[in-house]
């Protein structure tokens, strides 16, 4: 093959190029790593203490840090979420290692190291791969948002790292038979089960509900939530009679949403929306005039704190499914004494975002203890074998979490059979949400209907 | 399902008050285009950058948007000149590659200047209409989407008096017509592409202003408003500033009314189907030259 | 004079095979992804110069192509169990396809071709927000047995996929040099210079563009059926990215040289490490600044705009470094 001057020289700079490129791949350090200032105490690094507890390998090397990835929305328009996940992620760390860290390995230190998701599933999954490869954690953490989460564990899982989701509550995500993932809070089928038991609870007691309508985000958490809702309202006799989904990483204006929702004249509103989205909503339902009988959202924007100091008062009677609640500190006395250390700390309390992350973290805390027993982390695919191992097996009492769970056992799909929901409302009295939900648990009456807008 | 009138006139209004800021994107994009024969690819990112400086003037010195919208427009105005000497001039002669590919350009480092500076984060001009609105009947406006459509409307009046009445009015719409002619009759072509650029940005700014009283905003804002400013040109028609401007409201329209007849997610498809067929069928637009 | 153009050939082939296995053997992750986006890149920047550099048709579209070869390798894995060395290149002949049916643009000159492909690319993205399989939430390629690994195309890591889009690259590469050896490149080139010139000679200048859009849109659409077997997922946002996947190559084409055949693949080797180095590095470690990647492309694009027209590859050939191939 006879090549031309030129090419023979194109040939020369693509050498040099790739030659200088391997060089610069081979020294590119990897990604600074920003572990938080709480989860490493500064001054302090464990001292090598020779190990007491139970060690069955003979002479292992001294662990001082044990890496966890946590994969959050830290930038883009999730951020202010991702920023509460990351406190009540962060709260955990610190409790377990001023408790001791991990006593397994000799006093270990619990570290995080962060990714961010940007809000975005690409990016969550690049995270993933460089938190595993080049951060070489034991177990990853994450992501919120079901579509970042879709993605991020697939890497976990085609690397055999475990992955614990303390947040995302699309069905789906347990429904692809993989072996390392791990959920601990309840899905949306189970909260929608829920929803529909509520929304029967008011028509026997108040009646005139027949007809539902659903707006919600379009990824994967708010695809699949109404889906699910459709079919479950379906089948329990009520007629769904609009169905408008967005896009809320670029949504700008609901107005024509929220016109064509109020032309169908629902009942029942069911809102499936991130935080700023649920702003937008609530605020041009009031701008249209739009109030049905009952609105009852699925958690996620409507429970963000974020959420709740914009609204105001436009956000009063509005119901949404939580997970978890701060009137529950009277019935839960462990509850109490975090929050009011982590209020103190952060000046905000706990929700279900940063609760949930709480739980997750110790959770997979608990799994590190268990397979630190017959692991070493310098066996790095031994030792994520071991964390998955001792999470299947795991089971948890209620006493020992803040959540209001039966417990966490995961069955073999990976999913927290013991987690249960709630639903709450925001009372007009203190602008706070109250659980209403089962009525066991309630701390206040319902207020039904929702009164029109300009009655408040 | 039988649709209220209430929401057809509600969907109607709302698509004006989004037409009206449309109708200032584009008109400034017609301006640019019209005169220098350049297609700024980052008339939108113009706009975000005038709501931006808004949102700021307000959180440091708590001054009200509408009231420092004149200054917004200078401070706009003033960039869109620097950007034409530095990065427009130079290329105006190159081929059209260059141009396409440097307003590409400027477009980046404007959007992403803005949200490496500001953050990746969404912003909520607070001021202290925000929540009021009008209500007749059903039907409810609010008040700073009324206040944008009229300040939109004055501002395209405004535009037309300064075209029609001022001596700079005329000669740019001479450069526009035929550049040689008006070299010829001792216009400086390089002052007139200056006025046109900054001109175009500076009115964009002001959309991106009434825009942020009642949207909420975000450095990459500019990446919806980009297509939708173009076929709004398209349809007016190239060579027609004030179509360009009529061109916006009809996709505002088009756009609201096909959310409540369609689907609220197929709206913005209706626009861009809108754009394809003119540009087949009739490219010259509804004014065009 | 062909005993030194063999030599250095074979050792650019030869880097090129084994680095991927050093990487793996170094686990250099973050390397071998690098590396793999090179390569993607490479194959998508030479697909639109094809009809960009040569034929002049300069295209912001080409994420259509890449995402209805994307979309087709992964409906046809998913729905129908065809393996991807199969629904690569049926992802890129449904591409050309497509790239066949949007010709109709080229009635179009110039920058209302341009403007009009950016809008192609919102309107399928909207088109299959809305209608494809798994809409806006996306689909996902399931955890196959070991087994299935090769039939699927699923490995953890970046590694084999630079491999496969290697492949790809070599062929694109051969058929393209090919091409533009024969007439094809001269009347392409013909057409973009002066259309009417060209028609004057007896060259029709809407049967070659349509064939310069056929080659470019197939290997558009593959890059896109490579892209789904590396990453798994796609929804629509992913792949009709106008920043992304559109406007990447054109600047990765422009910074290399898009008067010029290698001037892609060196712009891509050149521009990815740097974009994907802010990206990973900085931006990661920084979320606050999120947006500098792109600040970054944007200043790169304005240099190249307003200074380096012709690109590296241009630059030394002016320069008398190397004579026009």
């Amino acid at each position: 093959m006879a090549l031309s001057r030129g090419a023979l020289y194109g040939i020369i700079i693509v050498v040099v190029i790739l030659a200088i490129a391997a060089a610069y791949f081979l020294t590119l350090p990897p990604a600074p790593a920003p572990t938080t200032p709480v989860a490493t105490p500064t001054a302090t690094t464990p001292t090598v203490t020779t190990p007491t507890v139970t060690t069955p390998t003979a002479t292992t090397p001294v662990v001082k840090e044990v890496k966890i990835g946590v994969i959050l929305p830290l930038s883009g328009r999730l951020a202010e979420t991702g920023a509460d996940l990351k406190r009540g992620v962060e709260f955990a760390v610190e409790k377990i290692n001023a408790a001791g860290g991990i006593k397994n390995l000799g006093g270990a230190k619990l570290v995080v190291v962060w990714g961010d998701s940007a809000g975005d599933p690409a990016t969550g999954a690049a995270e993933a791969e460089r938190l595993i490869k080049e951060e070489k954690v034991v177990a990853l953490m994450g992501a919120y948002q079901s579509a970042v989460t879709k993605t991020a564990s697939e890497v976990a899982e085609s690397y055999n790292v475990p992955f614990l989701n303390p947040d995302s509550t699309s069905p789906a995500l347990t429904e692809r038979g993989y072996k390392w993932f791990f959920r601990t809070t309840a899905h949306d089928r189970l909260f929608a089960t829920q929803h529909v038991e509520f929304i029967n609870y008011l028509n026997k007691t108040y009646g005139g509900l027949k007809t539902v309508a659903i707006i919600n985000e379009d990824t994967e958490w708010g695809a699949s939530t109404a889906k699910v809702w459709k079919e479950l309202f379906s089948a329990a006799g009520y007629k769904i009679v609009a169905e408008v989904s967005y896009h809320a990483a670029t949504v700008t204006s609901l107005d024509s949403e929220v016109e064509k929702l109020k032309a169908a004249n629902p009942d029942v509103l069911l809102i499936a929306a991130y935080t700023n989205d649920g702003i937008l909503l609530v605020r041009t339902m009031k701008a249209k005039n739009f109030a049905p009988k009952v609105a009852l959202a699925q958690d996620a924007g409507f429970i963000d704190p974020a959420y709740v100091k914009q609204i105001g008062k436009d956000g009063y009677y509005f119901f949404s499914r939580e997970v978890f609640n701060w009137d529950l500190l009277e019935k839960i006395p462990e509850l109490k004494k975090v929050n009011d250390e982590y209020s103190a700390k952060y000046g905000v309390s706990l929700n279900g975002n940063s609760a949930r992350d709480y739980t997750g973290t110790w959770v997979l805390y608990w799994a590190i203890e268990e397979a630190a027993k017959v692991a070493s982390p310098t066996d790095l695919e031994a030792f994520r074998k071991a964390i998955r191992d001792a999470l299947a097996k795991m089971e948890v009492s209620p006493d020992k979490i803040i959540m209001p769970w039966a417990g966490i056992k995961f069955d073999e799909k990976g999913q927290n059979v013991l987690a249960r929901g709630i639903i709450v409302q925001m009372s007009p009295d203190d602008g706070k949400y109250h659980t209403v939900y089962p009525i066991e648990v309630a701390t206040k009456p319902i207020i039904f209907p929702f009164p029109s807008w300009e009655k408040r | 399902m039988v649709i209220e009138l209430g929401s057809i006139i509600g969907a109607f209004v709302s698509g004006l008050v989004i037409g009206s800021i449309y109708a200032l994107v584009s008109l400034g994009l017609a301006i640019i285009w019209g005169v220098m024969n350049v297609i700024n690819f980052a008339q939108a990112d113009f706009m975000a950058l005038g709501a931006f400086i808004g949102f700021l003037l307000l959180e440091s010195l708590g001054i009200d948007p509408l009231i420092s919208l004149i200054l917004i427009f200078g401070i706009v105005f003033s960039i869109g000149v620097l950007t034409q000497r530095v990065a427009i001039e130079p290329i105006l002669k190159a081929p059209v590659l260059s141009q396409i590919t440097t307003t590409f350009a400027i477009l980046l480092i404007i959007r992403y200047g803005l949200e490496v500076f500001m953050g990746p984060y969404t912003r909520v001009v607070e001021v202290p209409y925000r929540d009021l609105f009008i209500r007749f009947g059903s039907i409810s406006v609010s008040v700073p989407q009324l206040i944008s459509l009229a300040v939109s409307l004055i501002v395209a009046f405004l535009l037309y008096l300064f075209m029609s009445r001022t001596f700079l009015g005329a000669a740019l719409k001479a450069t526009a017509q035929d550049m040689l002619a008006a070299q010829l009759h001792g216009i400086d072509i390089k002052y007139m592409y200056r006025l046109a650029f900054g001109l175009g940005v500076g009115i964009s700014a002001i959309g991106g202003v009434l825009l942020s009283l009642f949207y909420p905003i975000y450095p990459e804002m500019g990446a919806f408003f980009c297509m939708i400013a173009f076929i709004s040109v398209v349809l007016g028609g190239f060579g027609s500033i004030f179509g360009a401007y009529l061109g916006g409201i009809i996709i505002g329209l088009v756009e609201t009314i096909s959310a409540l007849f369609i689907s609220p997610s197929l709206k913005t498809l209706a626009a861009f189907v809108v754009f394809i067929l003119i540009l087949l069928f009739r490219p010259k637009g509804m004014f065009g030259r | 004079m062909r005993l030194r153009e063999l030599i250095l050939a074979s050792i650019i082939i030869a880097l090129l095979l084994i680095l991927p296995i050093l990487f793996m053997v170094l686990d250099l992750g973050f390397a071998a992804a690098a590396l793999f986006l090179c390569v993607l890149y490479s194959i998508m920047s030479m697909a639109w110069n094809f009809l960009g550099g040569y034929a002049g048709q300069v295209s912001f579209g080409h994420a259509v192509f890449f995402g209805v070869g994307a979309y087709t390798t992964m409906v046809l894995l998913l729905y129908y169990e065809v393996t991807p060395w199969i629904g690569i290149p049926i992802g890129g002949l449904l591409a050309a396809l497509t790239g066949l049916g949007l010709s109709f643009l080229f009635r179009l000159k110039s920058h209302w071709f341009s403007l009009s492909t950016l809008a192609t690319v919102t309107i399928f993205l909207l088109l299959f927000q809305e209608f494809a399989p798994g809409r806006a939430a996306g689909l996902q390629v399931p955890i196959v047995p070991r087994e299935k690994e090769f039939y699927y195309l699923r490995y953890a890591g970046a590694y084999y996929y630079i491999y496969l889009a290697l492949a790809y690259l070599a062929v694109e590469l051969l058929l393209m040099r090919y091409l533009v050896k024969r007439d094809i490149g001269y009347y392409l080139q013909a057409i973009r210079e002066d259309e009417e010139t060209a028609m004057s000679l007896g060259i029709n200048p809407f049967k070659y563009k349509v064939l310069a859009m056929l080659v470019s849109s197939f290997f558009m659409g593959v890059a896109g059926g490579i892209y789904t077997v590396r990453f798994r997922f796609v929804d629509p946002y992913c792949v009709f990215d106008i920043l992304l996947i559109s406007i990447y190559p054109v600047i990765a084409s422009l910074l290399g040289g898009m008067y010029t055949f290698w001037g892609p693949v060196i712009g891509s080797f050149v521009f990815v490490p740097i974009f994907e180095y802010v990206r990973s590095n900085i931006v990661t470690a920084f979320p606050r600044y999120y947006g500098l990647h792109f600040l970054v492309a944007g200043i790169i694009l304005f240099f190249i705009s307003l200074r380096v027209p012709r690109g590296i590859v241009g630059w030394l050939e002016s320069k008398g470094y190397i004579r026009r191939g």
